[in-house]
C-alpha cells in the first residue's frame, strides 16, 4: 500500500481522460471517413481539415442538448446507466502498457482487471434498457445480456491460452514474453477467436443486436439524448480502444517494434484493430440473435476449448 | 460430420474475407460524391432544369419578343409573359416573364413552341429557396440584361 | 505520510463496507425486481472491494468477473423474461426477516470470539497469485476436483432436464 503515489495516479487519470476523449474523436472520424470511402462517399469534409473536427462539433451540440427522461422511466436507473457504462473505462485503462514503463498502474493481474471491468458495460446497457421504460430499450438490454453469455466463455478461454503461454496475468509480462515472435503467429486460432470475441464484446456490427437500428430504433439508448447519449457513445469507443489494446498486448507484442518509439508502435497496433472493427462494421450485415448464439456456443466455444487443451498439453510436454 | 463442421467454418471465413476485399477495394477507389456547392456536376446535354430565356448573341437582351406562344401552349399555364416595344425597336421585348415552377412539369412544350427558340432548359440544379415565391414566381428576366432602363422594368413587374 | 495513507485506507475500507451493506439492504428490501438486482450487483462489487482491501486483488477481480459478470448476468437474463418488475419503494419489515439478520450476526460474533487470541495486524500483505494455483493443484487437489465433479453434475443435469422438456414438447406436436 505504500507504493501508492497520489501524484502519479492523478496524472495518469488525467492522461486517461485525454486518451478517452481524443480516441473517441479520432475513431468516430475514422469510422465515418472509412464508411464514406467504402460507399464511394467522402464522409465528413466541412469542419476542420477533411472534417477532422466534426466529432468535436457534434460533441458540443450533444452537450448543449437537454436530457429528457420518459414519463414512466425509472429516473435513478436512467441516469445511473450511462455512468455505469463509462466509469469502469477509467479503471480498465490503468494497467494498459503503452510502453514498458508508460502505464498508469502496474499490477500482476492487469489482464483480469481489464476483462472484469469490461463486463460491466453490459450491465450499463441492461440498466439503460430497463430504466428507460421503452420496449425497444428493454429488448436491446436483454439482447446484450444474451450476447454476453455467448462470447464470455470463449473469450476467457482464449485469454487463458495466452496466459498459460506467457505464465503471467500482467500485461507487461505478456507483452515482454513475445519478444521473439508474436503470439498471433504461434496462436492464430486464438487470435481469430479473440477478434470475433472483441467485436461481440464491444457490441459492434455485425453483432450490434443491442442497438439494431433497423429493428429496435436505437435499442438500449433509444430514449437517451444529450450528454447521457454521448456518454454511451464515448463508452462504446473507449471499450473498443481497451479491447484493441488487450489484443495488441496479447497477440502483437504490445509496444515492441523496430525504429519507432514504443508508444507510437502501441497506438499504431491498437488502431490496426480499431480499423479492423470499423472495416467489419461496414462490410458485414447484422446477424440474427440465434445466429450469434450458434456462433458463440457451437463454433467459438469448442474451437477455443480445443485450442486451449492442445496448448496446455504442448506446454506441459 | 466433423469434416463438414470444419469445412463450414473455413468456407464461412473465406466468404467473409471476400466481402472484406470488396469493401477495401471500394475504399481506395474514386468517390462519386460531388462536394456541392464547391463543385458542380457537369450535366449532360439534354438535362431538363427549369426553363430559362436565351439571350441574343449580339446584344445580350432576351431573344423573346413576347408573342405569348409559350404561355398559351403550356399545359399547366405556368408562364406569364408581358411585353412592349422599347423605344426605337421594331419588336416587342418582355417586361415580365414569370415561371411558376411549382406547377411546371418540365414537359418541354414551351421550348418546342417558341418560334425564335428563345427558351431552353437550364442546367441550374441548385435551387434551394426559403420562400414559396422563389419557385412559384421565378423571374426569368432577372438573369439577363434588359433593353429597358431598370426603373421601367421594376415598375412593370410591380404592376 | 504513512499515517495519511493509513487514513485513506481506512476511509476507503469504510466506504466499501457501507456500499456492501447498502447494496445488501437494497437487494433484500426493494420491491422492484431490477432494484433488487442492482442492489445485489452493488453488494457483490463491494465484496470485491473488501477482498481488494484485504490484500487479494486476484480474488477481488475473480469476484467481479464471476459474480458480477456471470452470475448477475445469468440472473439478469432470467429477470428479462419476467413479466412484471414490481412497483416502487421498499418492502415492509416482517419479524421473519430477523432470522437472516440474527443468525449470521451470531455466527460472526462466535467466530470473532474464537479468533480473539490472534494479534491485530495492520494492513494485510498482498500474496503471490501463483501460490493460489500451486495450492489448488497440490495440497487441495481433492476438494478442487470434487467441486469440478459437482459442477459437471449440475451441467449434465441441466442439459438432461432441457432435453426431457424438449422431447415432451415434440411428443405433443
Ligand atoms: S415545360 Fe411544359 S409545363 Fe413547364 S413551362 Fe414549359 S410548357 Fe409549361
Ligand atoms: S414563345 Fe418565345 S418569343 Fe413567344 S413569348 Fe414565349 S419565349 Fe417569348
Amino acid at each position: 500500500m505504500k507504493d501508492i503515489n497520489l501524484l502519479h495516479i492523478i496524472i495518469s487519470l488525467l492522461g486517461i481522460m485525454g486518451i478517452v476523449s481524443l480516441n473517441a474523436v479520432l475513431v468516430v472520424w475514422l469510422e465515418r471517413k472509412t464508411a464514406g470511402r467504402m460507399q464511394f462517399r467522402h464522409g465528413p469534409m466541412e469542419v476542420g481539415f477533411h472534417g477532422i473536427l466534426q466529432t468535436l462539433a457534434d460533441g458540443i451540440k450533444l452537450v448543449s442538448k437537454q436530457l429528457v427522461a420518459p414519463n414512466h422511466a425509472d429516473t435513478a436507473l436512467f441516469i445511473l446507466a450511462p455512468v455505469v457504462s463509462l466509469v469502469p473505462i477509467f479503471v480498465a485503462m490503468m494497467p494498459i502498457p503503452f510502453s514498458s514503463t508508460m502505464l498508469a498502474h502496474e499490477t500482476d493481474t492487469g489482464l483480469l482487471l481489464v476483462i472484469a471491468l469490461g463486463l460491466l458495460n453490459t450491465l450499463g446497457i441492461l440498466l439503460a434498457g430497463w430504466g428507460s421504460d421503452n420496449k425497444y430499450g428493454l429488448l436491446g438490454g436483454t439482447r446484450a445480456v444474451g450476447q454476453i453469455l455467448a462470447y464470455k466463455i470463449p473469450l476467457l478461454l482464449t485469454v487463458l491460452t495466452i496466459v498459460i503461454m506467457a505464465g503471467s496475468f500482467s500485461l507487461r509480462e505478456i507483452a515482454l514474453a513475445q519478444h521473439g515472435i508474436w503470439y498471433a503467429f504461434i496462436q492464430p486460432i486464438a487470435f481469430l477467436v479473440y477478434i470475433v470475441c472483441i467485436v461481440l464484446e464491444t457490441n459492434r456490427s455485425p453483432f450490434d443486436m443491442a442497438e439494431a437500428e433497423s429493428e429496435l430504433v436505437a435499442g438500449f439508448h433509444t430514449e437517451y439524448s444529450g450528454m447521457a447519449f454521448s456518454m454511451f457513445f464515448l463508452a462504446e469507443y473507449s471499450y473498443m480502444f481497451v479491447a484493441s489494446a488487450l489484443a495488441t498486448v496479447m497477440f502483437l507484442g504490445g509496444w515492441q517494434g523496430p525504429f519507432l518509439p514504443a508508444p507510437i508502435w502501441f497506438v499504431l497496433k491498437v488502431y490496426f484493430f480499431l480499423f479492423l472493427m470499423i472495416w467489419f462494421r461496414w462490410t458485414f450485415p447484422r446477424v440474427r440473435i440465434d445466429q450469434m448464439l450458434m456462433l458463440g456456443w457451437k463454433v467459438l466455444l469448442p474451437i477455443s476449448l480445443i485450442n486451449f487443451l492442445i496448448t496446455a498439453v504442448v506446454l506441459a510436454l | 460430420m466433423i469434416t463438414n463442421y470444419v469445412h463450414e467454418i473455413v468456407k464461412g471465413t473465406g466468404s467473409l474475407l471476400a466481402g472484406m476485399k470488396v469493401t477495401i477495394k471500394a475504399m481506395f477507389s474514386r468517390t462519386h460524391t460531388v462536394q456541392w456547392p464547391r463543385q458542380y456536376l457537369v450535366l449532360p446535354e439534354r438535362f431538363r432544369g427549369h426553363i430559362e430565356l436565351v439571350p441574343a448573341k449580339t446584344t445580350g437582351f432576351p431573344k423573346c419578343f413576347a408573342c405569348g406562344n409559350c404561355a398559351r401552349t403550356c399545359p399547366s399555364k405556368c408562364i406569364t409573359v408581358k411585353g412592349k416595344k422599347p423605344e426605337g425597336a421594331k419588336k416587342k421585348s418582355p417586361t415580365v416573364f414569370l415561371l411558376d415552377f411549382t406547377k411546371c412539369s418540365l414537359c418541354g412544350l414551351c421550348v418546342e413552341s417558341c418560334p425564335v427558340k428563345a427558351i431552353t432548359f437550364s442546367k441550374d440544379y441548385s435551387l434551394a429557396g426559403a420562400l414559396k415565391d422563389d419557385f412559384s414566381n421565378m423571374d426569368l428576366l432577372s438573369k439577363l440584361a434588359s433593353p429597358f432602363s431598370s426603373h421601367v422594368k421594376k415598375e412593370e413587374s410591380d404592376g | 505520510m504513512d499515517n495519511f495513507i493509513f487514513k485513506v485506507y481506512y476511509l476507503s475500507f469504510a466506504i466499501v463496507l457501507a456500499q456492501t451493506a447498502a447494496g445488501g439492504v437494497l437487494a433484500v428490501a426493494a420491491k422492484n425486481l431490477i432494484h433488487c438486482f442492482l442492489g445485489m450487483v452493488v453488494a457483490l462489487i463491494g465484496v470485491a472491494g473488501l477482498y481488494y482491501h484485504l490484500g487479494s486483488p486476484f480474488i477481488a477481480l475473480m469476484q467481479v468477473m464471476i459474480y458480477v459478470g456471470a452470475v448477475c448476468v445469468a440472473i439478469a437474463f432470467g429477470l428479462s423474461l419476467t413479466r412484471k418488475a414490481g412497483e416502487e419503494g421498499l418492502k415492509p419489515l416482517t419479524p421473519i426477516a430477523l432470522i437472516p439478520v440474527v443468525l449470521p450476526a451470531g455466527m460472526l460474533a462466535a467466530t470473532l470470539k474464537g479468533l480473539s487470541h490472534l494479534e491485530k495486524t495492520g494492513i494485510p500483505r498482498k500474496l503471490d497469485e501463483s501460490a493460489i494455483g500451486w495450492h489448488l493443484l497440490g495440497k487441495y487437489l481433492f476438494p478442487f476436483e470434487i467441486i469440478s465433479v459437482l459442477l459437471t453434475m449440475a451441467v449434465i443435469g441441466a442439459v438432461s432436464v432441457a432435453l426431457i422438456r424438449r422431447r415432451e414438447q415434440n411428443g405433443n406436436i
